[in-house]
């Protein structure tokens, strides 16, 4: 099947709203500072929450003793392992039945890494709640630890989940929280090789660094249940996680998510559990508030990954075969282990066409660590450093220019991958093909900006100890999880012809709530500002999976614009009846109903009508929408590097980045979002990475020891869009949120080894380090 | 933060009320590490005594030979400060990688000096230039070559309540560089820093001083490359044999900045590009 732009009946170029920068709607409070994040309410007798961490990488709590605890003043609850239900559960806030084990307790008689959980106290205020936690007498057997993934798979090595009660744990002897085989053989493998190359590449440990740090708020509404004020991605999995973990029922809850201060996917992880039982128990609202330390230890992190690849080319550019093993340290829980494990398959092989011979070997393995979760990129970060470094280095061993090489083999419209079928998100995939792709486009406006034909010529030969170079790489990614996430919308009309959009999509400073605007404008003929956006609030709004798997445009605003269409045909009706004329002889725009010989009536009279004159009712409708695919976006990457050989540092010059997003809802959003994800990526490449001691104790959690890319560290970074149309999408849109980060580790690793002639397969790529690689391959 | 500032208005006044003061007090002048020491609990002084107004440290004065640095003038005047540009190449070359614009618009060279971290890139500057520092207590007033000032890391040879009036530079026509390698470009504190002074005369070096930062207990004066270079040729050779000589002179540990092995082959590579940029 082979679908092409011209089929579709809109193009971008008819659209009035959609496809404009309109101000995002949130910005102004935003920029003001007004009371809009978790912790910016006040609540009468709030009290504050403090957690004991887990000063073991693997202990056992022989005897908690709390009665000290207990009587420091202002204290109001101590809760340990004794105190709450024992409910094995995911902190994964995924659709349900989350593909995770269900591995995680409240709080439990074992931790199993420093860091983890051991008791939570509520007090009057937070230096008695830390006080107290200081007088919590802990007696532990200390149990030997293990923080290998390679170790902990090994016979004989300390299982972590000894546990009799976890569940959908594939091998706990062996520390195996998840582990897919996939494989197509056609022929023998590597046979029509005329080249094979194999390398493994790995990426540490770590953070998201949202700005906000995690925060909730438990109190009660008026008939006592529980509301909670959270920093989170996904409202609804927190309400059903929270219910599960609690043993309440779902209509005790209600989750609300106001602003958030970033996520990246540290917020798709329910820990509002423990903030929810302290109310209970006080029957008083309680805050817990991350400190940035809790925030790098005790929430989540990237799965640190060692990718091994080995692939075959023919000298004609064809890749023959190809072979992914890849082995995630998951820590002490299996939170995403599956999935993330899955799309650094299921969202990279598929890129390139491999004739013959492809497998995918994935492990994701519990070692006493900090608990990996869900970060954008989700795998695709990890498979696709692997990929995109031996796509340079194949291209090298057939003597082609990487960027030639690439073009050759990229998935093509109306191409289709056995992967997409075999591997989903934790189960089958579904079967699709490319329907709409603008990468040769991306990749012609990248080498033209990077001006990669002259500077590859020029950086050919150079002397002296600072060396320069061009690197690319090609990356697609998925838009929402296909028969997975499903999002819903509810559309009510007002008497000035304003409407309420009311959707589950939780807007967490990436602008879903001005693009769901923008698409509902669309349909409706208004303008954003009349399209009043209320979002993420369980008991107001209609189900919504929430703000992950680059899923919101696609997903979310497919149901915005169902819900539009219902409502404009609501509208028509009326307008219809006032204007005399049959409903399909009109169409809104405007601000009205308007008819083809020029007669029209104001969406407000439409409204009036309705609400107060006529026929009455309210109009209004629901819909809800989900993926039978899901279509990637494409995107071309170029990095220019200056690579120090003396010292080992390597500096960014230049990075291109062209995304094919189908239509960009709001342009300046999505170049935003592409932006930030790219400096995301660099910083990852070359300069964060957590550290451990020999014990698993945090060296450097902390923005003091962490070092996140500064705005004067910031290289220039060019986002291009290039326009496509993605018949699945609304108005032809694809996602954006996560694709941006997966580019700068291979593209500098690239950039690298044009400058100096020196691969690196471990990041970050700091200075040491290269130096170490530049010294070892002896190009000084 | 302490229960109780003190904020004399002049030198009299403070020598005045000093008696009078909690028994555990400090100086505080921009507060770019006092006050991060207490936000991180560090700082447990019963009483802060603000320095940074006090007139007599805030100026930047020439006599005839040579240029006196009050303690408490912020880093970001001295980056606009005509003498400091002219007599001072090293610690002009320095001010751009010091810590961040921000903090630069605070941070004091008294300060630098008084918190005697080994990392100090306002300090190793100074020492490269040949700087000594003014001391006061009461009446008592004495002057210490800045090196002398550090006896180990965060030790200094000041006497309680012994104040940093400022520094005295030598006026002398001299080259300077700073080369500095940083996790980052901004708010990065540095794995090596070399600092070089170097009076040149017809492509031959007739006195250098070399300095450098976090690679020792305190700020470093490499006494014995110093002593070497002086009267070499400005050559590639000299450069490299240079490069060699510091790396025996510095005593780099690892710590979770960077390697000992990494820092002092640093600071050879940084030598030898400090000395060919003082011969461009």
């Amino acid at each position: 099947m082979t679908v092409s732009r011209t089929e579709t009946s809109m193009d971008a170029k008819d659209l009035k709203v959609v496809n404009k920068p309109v101000r995002k709607q949130d910005a102004l409070g935003l920029a003001c500072g007004e009371p809009v994040f978790a912790d910016d309410q006040e609540f009468k007798g709030l009290l504050h929450a403090k957690l004991l961490w887990s000063p073991h990488a693997h202990a056992r709590i022989k005897k908690i003793d709390v009665s000290a605890a207990l009587k420091v003043p202002g204290v109001k609850a101590v809760l340990t392992y004794k105190d709450v239900p024992r409910v094995p559960h995911t902190t994964a806030g995924q659709g349900y039945p989350e593909p995770s084990p269900y591995d995680t307790y409240t709080l439990d008689s074992k931790v199993r890494y420093v860091g983890d959980r051991v008791a939570a106290v509520a007090a009057e205020t937070p230096e008695a709640a830390q006080e107290a936690v200081s007088k919590i007498k802990v007696d532990y057997e200390v149990l030997p630890a293990v923080l290998d993934p390679f170790e902990a798979m090994k016979d004989g090595a300390p299982v972590i989940h000894d546990e009799p009660d976890s569940k959908n744990i594939p091998d706990a002897r062996r520390n195996i929280a998840a582990k897919f085989d996939f494989e197509v053989k056609n022929g023998e493998w590597f046979k029509e090789a005329d080249h094979v190359l194999e390398h493994s590449w790995s990426i540490p440990y770590l953070q998201h660094c949202a700005l906000e740090p995690h925060t909730s708020i438990a109190y009660f509404d008026n008939f006592g249940r529980v509301v909670l004020r959270t920093s989170t991605q996904v409202p609804f999995h927190v309400r059903r996680i929270v219910a599960q973990a609690l043993k309440l029922p779902v209509k005790k809850i209600r989750v609300i998510k106001p602003r958030i201060g970033g996520g990246f996917g540290s917020k798709q992880e329910v820990l509002e559990d423990i903030v929810a039982a302290l109310a209970l128990k006080t029957r008083r609202p309680v805050k817990l508030e991350y400190t940035r330390k809790e925030t790098f230890v005790s929430s989540r992190t990237r799965h640190p990954a060692v990718c091994r690849m080995k692939a075959g080319v023919k000298n004609d550019g064809t890749i023959t075969d190809a072979e992914m093993e890849i082995t995630l340290n998951t820590g002490a829980y299996g939170s995403h282990a599956l999935t993330v494990m899955m799309c650094s398959g299921s969202h990279t092989i598929p890129m390139y066409r491999v004739k013959n011979n492809i497998r995918f070997v994935g492990r994701s393995v519990y070692t006493n660590m900090p608990v990996a979760g869900a970060y954008r990129g989700y795998g695709a970060t990890q498979g696709f450093f692997a990929w995109e470094c031996l796509m340079d280095m194949l291209a090298e061993s057939i003597g082609m220019d990487p960027v030639e090489f690439r073009r050759r083999n990229y998935i093509k419209l109306g191409e289709g991958s056995p992967v997409f079928k075999a591997m989903g998100e934790g189960r089958e995939g579904v079967e699709q093909v490319i329907t709409s792709t603008g990468l040769f486009e991306a990749i012609q406006k990248g080498m033209d900006e990077i001006k990669w034909a002259e500077k590859r010529a020029k950086y050919a030969k150079q002397s002296g100890p600072v060396r320069r170079g061009v690197g690319a790489a090609c990356m697609m990614q998925g838009s929402g999880i296909p028969e997975v996430d499903m999002a819903s919308a509810t559309i009510k009309m007002n008497e000035d012809g304003s409407f309420n959009l009311l959707v589950g999509a939780a807007d967490l400073g990436t602008g879903s709530d001005t693009i769901l605007a923008q698409i509902a404008a669309e349909v409706l003929g208004v303008k954003t500002e009349d399209i009043v956006v209320t979002s993420s609030d369980t008991d107001v709004t209609p189900f919504d999976v929430g703000a992950y798997a680059s899923s919101t445009t696609f997903i979310s605003g497919g149901a915005a614009k169902k819900a539009a269409e219902k409502v404009r045909d609501m509208v028509l009706a009326v307008g219809a009846k006032i204007l005399d004329k049959k409903p399909e002889a009109l169409r809104l725009e405007g601000g009205k109903v308007v008819a083809a010989d020029g007669a029209s009536c104001a969406l407000s009279e439409v409204a009036n009508t309705s609400l107060y004159y006529y026929d009455q009712h309210q109009i209004c409708a629901t819909a809800s929408h989900y993926g039978h695919t899901s279509p990637p976006p494409f995107q071309a990457n170029f990095a220019e590097v200056e690579v120090d050989t003396g010292t080992g540092k390597v500096k960014v010059l230049d990075y291109v980045s062209c995304v094919d997003c189908g239509t960009a809802i709001n342009p300046q959003l999505a170049e935003g979002q592409n932006d930030g994800a790219v400096v995301n990526g660099i910083s990852h490449t070359l300069s964060e990475e957590l550290e451990f001691s020999s014990n698993g104790t945090p060296l450097n959690a902390s923005f003091r020891r962490y070092k996140i890319l500064s705005a004067a560290d910031t290289p220039p970074v060019r986002t291009f869009i290039i326009p496509t149309w993605e018949p699945a999408g609304p108005f032809g849109a694809k996602s954006v949120s996560e694709i941006g980060i997966n580019g700068p580790l291979p593209a500098i690793a690239n950039a690298i080894y044009a400058a100096c002639g020196v691969r690196l397969f471990d990041a970050p790529f700091t200075p040491d380090r290269v130096l170490a690689a530049i010294k070892k391959a002896g190009k000084r | 933060m302490p229960e109780f500032i003190a904020k004399p208005a002049s030198l009299k006044e403070l020598w005045k009320q000093l008696p009078s003061l909690p028994s555990s007090r400090r100086y505080l002048a921009g507060g770019t590490d006092l006050v991060t020491a207490d936000n991180a609990g560090a700082d447990h002084s019963g009483c802060w005594i603000d320095i940074g107004d006090l007139p007599e440290l805030r100026a930047v004065k020439e006599t005839a030979s040579s240029l006196f640095i009050g303690s408490a003038v912020k880093i970001s005047e001295l980056e606009r400060s005509a003498p400091v540009r002219k007599w001072c190449p090293v610690l002009s070359a320095a001010i751009p990688h010091f810590a961040s614009p921000s903090l630069r618009n605070m941070a004091t060279l008294g300060g630098n000096a008084a918190n005697a971290s080994p990392c100090a890139d306002g300090v190793c500057a100074l020492v490269a230039e040949d700087a000594s520092v003014l001391l006061a207590l009461k009446d008592a007033r004495r002057r210490l070559p800045l090196k002398d000032l550090f006896t180990g890391p965060k030790r200094t040879a000041l006497k309680r309540d012994e104040l940093i009036l400022g520094f005295e530079v030598p006026k002398r026509p001299h080259a300077g560089a700073y080369f500095k390698l940083g996790p980052r470009a901004r708010f990065g504190i540095s794995k090596a820093a070399v600092a070089l002074a170097a009076e040149i005369s017809g492509g031959r070096v007739k006195r250098a001083a070399v300095a450098l930062g976090s690679v020792a207990p305190v700020p470093l004066y490499a006494a014995r490359t110093s002593a070497w270079l002086a009267g070499r040729e400005l050559s590639p050779e000299t450069a490299a044999e240079a490069a060699e000589l510091i790396k025996s002179e510095v005593s780099p540990i690892t710590d979770a900045r960077s390697e000992a092995a990494y820092r002092r082959e640093m600071c050879g590579v940084l030598l030898s590009r400090a000395l060919e940029s003082a011969a461009a």
